[in-house]
């Protein structure tokens, strides 16, 4: 056997290979290795903080800094548009375009209010005095980390609402694909999911 | 994969999202730390298996995506906070 025929078949023994590994589409597996790296990436900066915050003598107390009513609301908003992303998703599956593209309208909303609470949160931080380099609860570190942190957070929160809209529009057009809609939703779980680690660490430890 | 998430009712995705609401307010009244760490893995879990769909996907590649992102996580808490403790001591 030449090492040519060989080779594809030694990747579909072990990881399926070919147009298929693990059993689903490359798509869907680049997607799953860039959530893989991603999530290293907000593991660096949780990792950064834990460092800081044990280092650190003192800590800011998070009930006098964060309203933590609004940051509650602001969590309920991003998980409940993952709970209309799995329905969107679920809908581009079945072929119900109308279904699909209303719970993408909803997971469109949701990022845009859960953005709009943190512009005005940042804006009230802002406001009180804090910045990338000190702030008035005397340490500095606090509020370096708070602001990178969650601006990459929300970042990665606008690029998804502006994904979103453009799969919103494609279904709309009736050019979209459930795998489509999937790969979409897959990337909005994950920054639902980071956040449950940024929330617990940052808002409620 | 496909068959068994298109099966999926979508009552199944809102009570997910039922037992998240509760686990986060759990989380926000009680404010202990093992509560707290108890909620962020469980909510993580419900999200990764539920709405990523996760727990349909073949073995290999949800133990590339889990112990990829834990050992490293793990790796980087581990050299790293130990320097935290050595700095504030």
């Amino acid at each position: 056997m030449t090492v040519a025929a060989a080779v594809p078949m030694a990747m579909e023994a072990r990881g399926g290979g070919g147009t298929s590994p693990f059993g689903i589409s490359w798509q869907k597996a680049m997607m799953w290795f860039f959530i893989v790296t991603d999530a290293l990436l907000f593991a660096g900066f949780l990792a950064a903080y834990g460092f800081h915050r044990i280092a650190a003598p003192s800590w800011p107390d998070r009930r006098v800094v964060f309203h933590m009513e609004f940051i509650t609301a602001m969590t309920f908003i991003l998980i409940s548009s993952s709970a209309t992303m799995a329905t969107a998703v679920g809908a581009a599956r079945a072929a119900d375009t109308r279904t699909a593209v209303r719970f993408l309208g909803l997971t469109i909303l949701g990022g845009l209010v859960f953005l709009g609470m943190q512009a005005y949160e940042w804006s009230s931080l802002i406001g009180a005095g804090a910045r990338l380099d000190g702030n008035p609860w005397g340490v500095p570190g606090f509020s370096a980390l708070f602001f990178t942190i969650t601006g990459f957070h929300g970042t990665h929160v606008a690029i998804g609402v502006l994904i979103l809209a453009i799969a919103a529009l494609r279904a709309l057009r009736g050019r979209y694909s459930g795998e489509g809609v999937e790969l979409v939703g897959l990337y909005w779980h994950f920054v639902d999911l980071v956040w449950v680690f940024v929330f617990g660490c940052f808002y409620l430890v | 994969m496909d068959a068994a998430m298109s099966a999926t009712p979508y009552r199944t995705y809102w009570s997910a999202w039922l037992v998240l609401l509760a686990i986060t307010l759990a989380m926000v009244l009680t404010g202990s730390p093992p509560v707290l760490v108890a909620g962020m893995m469980a909510k993580a879990t419900i999200i990764a298996l539920w709405f990523m769909h996760l727990r349909t996907e073949r073995l290999d590649l949800v133990l590339i995506v889990l112990g990829g992102i834990f050992a490293t996580s793990l790796a980087l808490f581990g050299l790293i906070a130990p320097d935290g403790w050595e700095m504030s001591s």
